[in-house]
């Protein structure tokens, strides 16, 4: 599976390879990032919104405590007053009347705690357990009394510590029968000495006193703070939450708790207070808290989604613009292999790609430069070779013997003879005429049919032609000695290696810009593999160095030496059936073709 | 190399790639800082004493190092009080569940702390935190043991003991140069010994030095009565009623009388200690803690014996520094375990503690090269085993109070030795008389 992915990878356009790994490279680090940074914030978003929570009840709290911890402070004013202790200490009948030092012993503790001048103190109450209790409400003097200690509602809570314990908002009613909301703190005393239990103090602060605080601090609506006891019972709520009663009741501790789901969730910060045990519970809505998280969330998907876009069209071009070069090159290089060496790549820029353009560009010429000359050196050694051949020939000499020769005929009253000579010296002249210029087809015909009429003559009735040739042809343009080395050929096979007879046509015809000259027999043809194989001679075969044998390659090679690979020789041939050469020519207008040596 | 170069460029090039996304993955990692709602809170134990002068520096430097070289990552809060109200105070806060989490308490207190349930046991804890009962010295561990159950890891045991400044017995001939002072026992030689120092002084140099305020001569009172065969006890067994041998505490009073008369003690000393210091006293009765102040005083060149024996048996008024652990209505155990083993690491400090003048209560810690290489606490370690502690009393602290102002009473010409003696009885009764069953 991977292997196949890989595969495909490689096997991808440069240009898609480069766009991928850059999407890859651009597009997963930012969407990672973004994704990761994103639930990073959001989540420490939360914590720092949970933890300003936590510090805001915290304040709250110690606000709080700051009355409280008054009170608890009073509490302990027993234990600053050694007389006091005594007193607690002596054993004391229930019912004996005090003493006046005792009296105004407890009147002045008594009032020393309600005159603190810093909570307001409706009642000081100290419950001795022995002898008579004492409680002084500050709208009344003070009393004794004999209440049941263990019956008091604090007392099992208060008994447990010597610590101040607080008891939420409850009424007392005072000697004058006036009745207060009071929250209060009751404190057991103890005996510095032996340790033993020697009294309860409590003390009752006015109630508003706690509220008044916290509605001081709470200025949202949306707030609602909840003062919750120990035994989760309420002290003060701003406002009723009944469905989140039964959550708020059972928190203590330091933390938060998240309530409910969805828009009606409600974050809930407590903290419970170590002096007085109350739990400060406060709930806000989520929705409030997190106004900002949605707003970042959309800004940033909405910068991710930019970049990425903006990235993913700059990788795009950039791929393009670096592979587009290397593509125009690759381009350029395939019409080369196909031979066409006047291939220029426009260079643009000086980079590694201009460079490779430019190199490209020089090669390509001197390719074509090198090709050029090498056929040229070719040619040229051709043609020096045939005017070797021709300088050895004498052919005034030749000449003057067929004219001999035709003469003697004549007086010997020899036909035949006449016109082979007459057919031979006109060939002689056509071919070893010095005259290298381009001829007429009108010139090839007329050079084939004196061919043609010798061989007539050697081969009588086996051998048989025509032509079709259109009149308005003739002028076109040939090389010289073309047509005949392909009659030549047609002779060669059927007549030479054959046994019947053979009708050679030779037919021109214009298609398109093309002159097509085609000579065909009906010989022995060739099977598919000699056909093949003559074909790929006709392309590939070294040139042949001596004459004859080589007819059709040596013309085909000429053709496309001088007019390019469109033209040249096209062979048909079966087996039986016979043989047809195609010749594929430019047209030439041949406006001043020379008439050959006269 | 060749390995390297036998890869082909494909792979180097899926190479890359795969290299680029570790580090592109890696690189994208937010800085997002962890915020733990909980910290690891790190324990803090309260720790109340009630040190002066050298002592309280000495502590100081084990708490310190403690907070600096303990593993469990506890931090010790030293706070030391005035001892003049320190048990007040510490009762006071233990009442009101304000005490600390280790205090230094006298083990002459254990007799009212423990009844009264100011302090807890700690025979579980200290299993845990590695106490070695018997590493302690089973005179000061007894005083630590109520009904058979640990109630405080001994620190030291600190007792009276006689400094004597050497320039000045030389002086007076009572010392060869370089030697150490040797007394014998009775009250004759002792009183003929003061007597040479008197006549050989110039008229401003005390020959022993014992204020007449405060505690000291109490306690100089103390360690007579508790010398002769009868003396000792003060109370009944059951603690019920005073039960002083009077004889012997005549005896021992007529003694200190006789040398306030002779002025072999000069009247009006407030600061005894600061006297000696100075070379203003030949001889002084003072506790060992003023051993470690004394050798840091310059040009003072003194020796110390344990109390010479006058009467019937060595011994010498003392008590011991323990480390107890208030009661709580809830003791966090990880804080409890920690506090009993520093107080156990600290009693095992021996040689720091023992720099203050204390005899460490872990008995290797004496026998360590470190302490018998310190001067001066060699001289008196073995009177560690005759300390003569007060009688176990809830109420003894208020005796002795008592006594105490009983005695500047007497030094002051307020009243007379006999009444002093015959008021002894009644005013103990007085203290303890209504205490319950």
């Amino acid at each position: 599976m991977i292997k196949r992915m890989v595969e495909t990878f490689l096997h991808m356009r440069l240009a898609s390879k480069l766009i991928l790994i850059n999407l890859v490279l651009i597009a997963l680090p930012l969407t990672v990032t973004g994704m990761v940074s994103f639930s990073g914030f959001s989540a420490s978003l939360q914590r720092t919104v949970g933890k300003y929570q936590t510090d805001v009840v915290r304040e709250l709290t110690a606000n709080l405590d700051t009355v409280t911890s008054e009170v608890n402070l009073l509490s302990a004013e027993p234990y600053q007053s050694p007389e006091l202790l005594k007193y607690l200490e002596k054993r004391r009948q229930p019912g004996s009347p005090a003493t006046y030092e005792e009296r105004s012993l407890l009147d002045n503790f008594t009032r020393k705690i309600a005159l603190n001048g810093r909570v307001d103190v409706i009642g000081v109450s100290l419950f001795s357990l022995q002898g008579d209790s004492y409680v002084a409400f500050t709208d009344s003097p003070g009393s004794f009394y004999q209440p049941r200690i263990p019956d008091q509602s604090w007392y099992e809570a208060a008994s447990r510590s010597g610590k101040g314990s607080f008891i939420g908002p409850h009424e007392v009613v005072s000697e004058n029968g006036v009745s207060y909301l009071v929250f209060s703190v009751v404190r057991q005393i103890r005996s510095l000495e032996n340790g033993r239990t020697l009294a309860f103090l409590k003390i009752d602060v006015d109630y508003n006193n706690v509220k008044d605080r916290i509605s001081l601090l709470n200025g949202s609506k949306e707030k609602i703070i909840t003062i919750t006891d120990r035994n989760g019972g309420m002290v003060y709520q701003t406002d009723p939450e009944p469905e989140l009663d039964g959550i708020i009741r059972g928190l203590s501790g330091l933390g938060t708790v998240t309530a409910g789901s969805g828009q009606t969730s409600k974050l809930i910060a407590y903290y419970t207070s170590p002096l007085t045990g109350w739990t400060t519970v406060q709930s806000v809505p989520l929705r409030v808290l997190l106004t900002d998280t949605v707003k970042v969330r959309y800004i940033v998907i909405g910068i991710g989604v930019l970049c990425l876009v903006l990235a993913t069209v700059l990788s795009v071009w950039m791929s393009l613009w670096v592979t587009k070069p290397i593509s125009l090159l690759r381009n350029s290089m395939k019409k080369v292999e196909k031979g066409k060496f006047d291939e220029v790549i426009p260079i643009r820029s000086r980079d590694e790609v201009g460079q490779l353009g430019h190199t490209f560009n020089v090669m390509v010429s001197r390719l074509s430069d090198l090709t050029y000359k090498l056929y040229e050196s070719e040619l040229r050694e051709k043609v020096a070779k045939i005017s070797s051949l021709q300088s050895q020939i004498n052919p005034h000499f030749l000449y003057n013997t067929l004219g001999s020769i035709s003469m003697y005929a004549e007086i010997g009253g020899s036909r035949e003879v006449v016109d082979m000579t007459h057919h031979l010296s006109g060939l002689l002249r056509y071919s070893i005429g010095n005259d290298n210029s381009d001829a007429t087809l009108e010139q090839e015909l007329g050079h084939v049919k004196g061919y043609l009429s010798i061989q007539n003559i050697r081969f009588e009735e086996r051998l048989s032609y025509e032509f079709g040739i259109p009149a308005e042809l003739l002028p076109y343009g040939m090389l010289r000695l073309s047509l005949q080395p392909l009659v030549e050929n047609a002779i060669i096979h059927g007549l030479e290696h054959g046994r019947g007879d053979v009708h050679i046509s030779i037919a021109a015809a214009r298609k398109d810009d093309m002159l097509l000259v085609t000579v065909a027999d009906n010989g022995l043809g060739m099977t598919e593999q000699l056909l093949q194989a003559l074909r790929v001679k006709l392309d590939h075969a070294p040139l042949p160095d001596g004459p004859g044998g080589n007819g059709l390659v040596n013309v085909h090679r000429r053709i496309v030496l001088r007019f390019g690979y469109r033209y040249g020789l096209k062979i048909e041939s079966r087996v039986r059936v016979g043989t047809r050469v195609i010749m594929k020519l430019p047209l030439l207008q041949a406006a001043n073709p020379s008439r050959g040596e006269s | 190399m060749n390995y390297l170069r036998a890869l082909h460029p494909r792979k180097w090039m899926a190479m890359f790639i795969i290299a680029v996304f570790i580090t592109g993955c890696g690189s994208s990692e937010p800085s997002v800082q962890r915020e733990d709602a909980v910290s690891p809170n790190p324990l803090r134990i309260t720790f109340w004493t009630s040190f002066s002068g050298g002592d309280i520096s000495f502590m100081n430097e084990l708490v310190n190092r403690y907070n600096k070289e303990n593993p469990d990552g506890v931090t010790v809060m030293l706070k030391n009080n005035k001892s003049d109200d320190y048990y007040t105070k510490l009762s006071t806060a233990i009442v009101t569940e304000e005490g600390p989490d280790v205090a230094i308490v006298h083990a002459s207190k254990f007799a009212q702390f423990v009844p009264a349930g100011f302090l807890d046991t700690i025979d579980h804890s200290a299993d845990d935190a590695g106490v070695k009962w018997d590493q302690f010295n089973p005179n000061i561990l007894g005083r630590t043991l109520v009904e058979g159950q640990h109630y405080a890891i001994p620190l030291d045991t600190h007792f009276g003991v006689l400094f004597y400044n050497k320039r000045i017995l030389t002086e007076a001939g009572l010392l060869k140069e370089g030697e150490d002072l040797q007394l014998a026992p009775g009250e004759k030689a002792f009183m003929d010994f003061l007597q040479k120092i008197q006549q050989q002084v110039p008229p401003d140099v005390a020959p022993l030095a014992v204020p007449d305020v405060r505690i000291d001569t109490y306690w100089l009172w103390w360690t007579l009565y508790s010398q002769q065969k009868n003396g000792g006890p003060m109370y009944t067994q059951d603690g019920r009623r005073a039960q002083i041998d009077m004889g012997a505490a005549r005896k021992a009073l007529d003694l200190e009388v006789t040398l306030f008369n002779r002025k072999l003690i000069p009247s009006g000393i407030t600061d005894a200690s600061q006297l000696f210091a100075k070379g203003k006293a030949a001889t002084i009765f003072l506790g060992v803690w003023i051993t470690g102040s004394y050798e840091h005083v310059n040009g003072l060149d003194f020796g110390v014996i344990p109390f010479p024996q006058i009467y019937d048996k060595p011994g010498s008024w003392g008590d011991s520094h323990t480390l107890a652990f208030p009661k709580k209505e809830h003791t966090d155990p990880n804080k409890r375990a920690a506090a009993v083993k520093f107080a156990n690491w600290v009693a095992h400090q021996g040689s720091v503690w023992a720099q203050a003048g204390h005899i460490p209560a872990v008995v290797s810690e004496v026998e360590a090269d470190a302490f018998q290489s310190m001067e001066y606490r060699k001289d008196y370690a073995s009177a560690a085993n005759d300390v003569q502690y007060f009688p176990s009393h809830p109420r003894q602290g208020y005796v002795n109070d008592a006594l105490t102002t009983e005695f500047e009473k007497l030094w002051h010409g307020k009243q007379t030795e006999e009444q002093l003696l015959s008021n002894m009885q009644p005013l103990i009764n007085g203290i303890i008389g209504d205490m319950e069953p």
